[in-house]
């Protein structure tokens, strides 16, 4: 009789605590559900998309300001060309100017390339700064280039 | 040599009753506490799953928050509210206003959906001092609306002092509202 009494409490017992459980686990449900309410979330698609085109577009404006900052007397340029990466060609700022005096172009040119080359507004984008075209074509003529080592875009 | 019979034991009646009692009550208890068994299974499921939701939120809401400042908002609501949103040559003629270049030409080229934004090229031209120039592409790259410089060619022009400047622009806007 002890032992059927025993297990009657027993049982009563487990009702209880599965109803406490279940009480608690409601609770806690309707809680996080409260918490994790949507809406008043903006769409993050167009953020996305303009963050990427951001980060992939050079900034051209540090460029010229070292340009402007870094050319002197010796090379009067004549044609400044920032080109941004298509689907065949790499980016790359193309300088053109003529060397003063004439005649010392090779010299000017190593100068013009030096100066360019320590400043990080350039090489930040254009590790490397070649000289395209030394006179030939037309007397006295510099034609600098920078770019990506390699070309890549 | 015949046993006697044994006396048969008869349980109290008593004991048949509690033992009776006590099946009817498990049978009873097993009966309730199916449903709500089953009901706590699908809760703790549920929990599970609004925790991985939370967790997905949380990650989304930094990312968004990266994004906003990045688009220099504090949100990605506000973000959105502040982009601006007129027409393409206009935005780049009041830039060239403001810049004081002379405008030589403006021209509106394609406008392409690319994914969720709207390009519009255009090709300008516009006479000026190196600094004004200068100015221009400054604003144009630090400004809230995204301008693409593809190309930028700055000459001298002969026997003078000024430089003509063409540009290759692609200025994006946000398709539709986000």
């Amino acid at each position: 009789m002890g032992l059927v009494a025993l297990l009657v409490a027993g049982l009563a017992v487990g009702s209880l605590l599965l109803s406490e459980r279940l009480r608690l686990a409601r609770e806690l449900a309707s809680r996080l559900e409260a918490r994790s309410e949507p809406g008043g979330r903006a769409d993050l698609g167009p953020a996305e998309e303009l963050a990427a085109a951001r980060r992939g577009r050079i900034d051209w404006a540090p460029k010229l300001a070292a340009v402007a900052e870094r050319i002197e007397a010796d090379l009067a340029l004549a044609r400044i060309e920032c080109h941004s990466a298509s689907r065949n060609t790499p980016a790359r700022l193309v300088l053109t100017g003529r060397a003063r005096p004439a005649g010392a172009e090779v010299e000017i040119a190593g100068r013009v390339m030096a100066r360019l080359g320590e400043d990080p507004r350039i090489t930040e984008d254009f590790p490397g700064v070649q000289i395209e075209a030394l006179p030939g074509d037309r007397a006295s003529e510099i034609t600098l280039v920078c770019r990506r080592p390699g070309g890549e875009p | 040599m015949i046993a006697p019979p044994r006396p048969v034991s008869r349980p109290p009646l008593i004991l048949l009753l509690a033992a009776g009692l006590l099946a009817a009550g498990l049978l009873i208890d097993a009966a309730l506490a199916r449903p709500r068994l089953r009901e706590l299974r699908r809760l703790t499921e549920r929990r599970t799953e609004v925790l991985l939701q939370m967790a997905r939120d949380i990650e989304r809401d930094s990312r968004a928050r990266r994004l906003a400042r990045l688009l220099g908002a504090e949100d990605l609501a506000a973000a959105y509210a502040a982009y601006p949103r007129g027409d393409a040559p206009s935005f780049i003629a009041q830039a060239l206003e403001r810049a004081r270049l002379e405008r030589l030409e403006l021209t509106v080229g394609a406008t392409v959906a690319e994914g969720r934004l709207r390009r519009a090229d255009l090709q300008v031209r516009a006479r000026g001092s190196y600094a004004r120039i200068l100015d221009l592409v400054r604003e144009l790259e630090q400004g809230p609306r995204l301008v693409r410089i593809r190309t930028l060619m700055i000459q001298t022009e002969p026997e003078s002092a000024t430089l003509t400047a063409q540009w290759s622009l692609s200025v994006y806007d946000i398709a539709g509202e986000p």
